[in-house]
């Protein structure tokens, strides 16, 4: 089964240049110490500000004197950290709430239904940094106040296709051959909720960097100087004018990075789909 | 003894709820229904769409539990603790939705053993294969999944997938209404030929009273939520007693005679509001005053009709 998995993902094009992006972004956050041609921290203040090339910074400095494509290398790592955790804390628990109150219905969906639209209703970086507030600052904390912020948009999802998934025929059927819920819940709505999650697990992703970068500009997430996308994205506000490209290289990290998790969501998609199978 | 004996059931479903979950609006989608089913027999439900007919299914099969009244198998009530029975299975209209998409076609028919845990892989694919041998399907469709099979094949697979249980009683749907005409006298024929190797009551919901008069040994006619009529088909088909069996058999097209006139009048009145005493009377070519009154049960010769045109039977 995974032999024949992996080469029905490997026909699909968006799926292998998602990943492939996905698999650049991993080792160069990994291998950051070893390509990054300056320390993060290191400071040029011959070259503050520097256009690309210039004193063999490739990407230019910053208004420190910091080399922008060191800090872009390292801030892959916490970047990329933040946003495969959130996303994944955030699809986890807000899929196993939906898949349950879905089924469930009833009080059960009334009472979280409720519960989630009251944290929707909440502006969501208030809701993390009340979270940040309470949990403390940190990179690990923001991973998780991110995470739970994500969870009632991923419930909510997840329920409105349990829902139509419940009156199905074949969740009938199961119910009459003796199936209890626990064994619909795991063989047929798990499985047929997947895209879905998936899919919404990608767009996901931007939103967790960019909302990593909120939270490190007021404070709350990485602590300077070590480097995020969004928090260089911060930090070159005040210079947009002068230096645009030390905003733009970060926006452009962050970008490709979200496109390459929305193909590879793409693909993977179309391969967990039967349908799309012959 | 009867494997299936329905008394006085009754189901109403909430349409509208208020702010603390009391329904103020309800449907009643079968009102105080009783039939009994013969061991190794054929019953039919007849009705239009919105008859109720397949509610009773439902609550045969466990899905829904009976707001009034109470459902026999073998004489033992169906109680409301009761985890939902082997005996009992159902096969479903329409069998797109009936299969899972992602699921393979033998993990469909292997459900039952593996929700139940029966058997030991060896021994499940043996079933599995005996159950495809008895539908006419072959083996090579077992890793496929259902969207890769025929209207028809996926009907056999649903069949195969209810009977693996070794059900005594199977609940049939409208298993033919979704299929193409060609495919529709292959399952009927199919289902006849399994009722042929094992003991097995139907009980088939239809709206098709070519294949009730075909297949079906009783036959109960369905209005709004009750019985109106219920017979031996000879007895229904030949000599239908209420107005509106009469009106759905005369609404089958028959090449050797010229439809008469139009045999019901309009559409069957919302079942949120339906008329009151007799159901039928709004639609009814013999409708007079006495019907605003609830029609009495007439039992005649092993056949009961509700209907003030006979309460002089008896």
């Amino acid at each position: 089964m995974s032999g024949t998995f992996l080469k029905r993902f490997f026909r699909s094009k968006q799926g292998v240049m998602g990943l492939c992006i996905v698999l650049l972004n991993v080792a160069l956050a990994f291998g950051a110490p070893a390509i990054s041609p300056f320390g993060f921290e290191d400071m040029d203040f011959a070259n503050t500000l520097a256009s690309p090339g210039v004193g063999g910074h490739p990407l230019g400095t910053d208004d420190f004197g910091r080399d922008v494509f060191t800090r872009l290398v390292w801030g892959a790592r916490v970047s990329l950290l933040v946003g495969v955790i959130a996303v994944g804390i955030g699809a986890f628990v807000g899929t196993t709430i939906g898949v349950v109150v879905g089924y469930c219905g009833g009080f059960p969906d009334a009472l979280f239904m409720r519960l989630m639209d009251a944290l929707l209703s909440f502006p969501y970086i208030l809701l993390a940094i009340a979270m940040m507030a309470t949990l403390g600052a940190g990179l690990f904390n923001a991973m998780i106040a991110i995470g739970l912020v994500m969870v009632p948009s991923f419930a909510r999802v997840v329920r409105s296709s349990v829902l139509g998934l419940r009156n199905e025929d074949f969740v009938t059927a199961s119910r009459v051959l003796g199936a209890s819920g626990w064994w619909v819940i795991s063989r047929h709505l798990i499985v047929n909720i997947m895209p879905t999650v998936i899919i919404y697990a990608s767009l996901s992703f931007a939103g967790a960097v960019i909302s990593e970068a909120t939270l490190s500009f007021l404070g709350l997430g990485i602590q300077p100087p070590t480097p995020s996308w969004g928090s260089m994205l911060s930090e070159a506000m005040p210079f947009i004018d002068k230096a645009p490209l030390l905003a733009i290289f970060p926006g452009v990290a962050i970008l490709v990075t979200c496109l390459g998790f929305n193909l590879l969501g793409d693909g993977l998609r179309d391969v967990l789909d039967p349908r799309m199978r012959s | 003894m009867d494997i299936l004996e329905v008394r006085n059931v009754g189901k109403t479903f909430p349409v509208r709820k208020n702010l603390f979950g009391r329904p103020t609006l309800e449907l009643h989608a079968v009102r105080s229904v009783s039939f009994s089913v013969p061991r190794g027999s054929v019953f039919s439900i007849v009705g239009e769409s919105g008859s109720g007919k397949s509610t009773v299914a439902n609550l045969v099969a466990g899905v829904h539990r009976p707001t009034s009244g109470e459902i026999l198998l073998s004489g033992e009530p169906l109680k409301e603790s009761d985890r939902r029975r082997a005996c009992v299975q159902m096969v479903f209209q329409d069998p797109e939705s009936s299969l899972d998409p992602r699921k393979t076609i033998r993990f469909q028919i292997e459900e039952g053993l593996l929700i139940r845990g029966m058997g030991n892989a060896r021994e499940r694919s043996g079933r599995v294969s005996a159950m495809l041998d008895l539908v006419g399907l072959g083996r090579d469709l077992l890793p496929k999944y259902p969207h890769e099979l025929s209207g028809g094949q996926k009907q056999r697979v649903a069949i195969a997938r209810s009977l693996i249980l070794e059900p005594q009683l199977l609940l049939l749907d409208e298993p033919t209404s979704a299929l193409d005409v060609s495919v529709q006298a292959q399952i009927l024929n199919l289902l006849m030929e399994i009722r042929g190797t094992r003991t097995l009551t139907y009980l088939l919901i239809t709206h098709d009273l070519k294949i009730v008069s075909c297949f079906s040994d009783r036959v109960a006619v369905m209005y709004l939520g009750r019985i109106v009529e219920s017979g031996t088909v000879s007895d229904i088909v030949d000599s239908p007693l209420h107005p509106y069996t009469r009106a759905l058999l005369s609404a089958v097209p028959d090449p050797g005679r010229r439809m008469t006139s139009d045999p019901v009048r309009g559409e069957i009145p919302s079942p949120l509001d339906p008329p009151g005493g007799c159901a039928f009377r709004t639609r009814c070519p013999d409708a007079s005053d006495v019907c605003e009154t609830p029609p009495p049960r007439v039992l005649a010769g092993g056949r009961e009709v509700s209907c003030h045109l006979h309460s002089g039977r008896t």
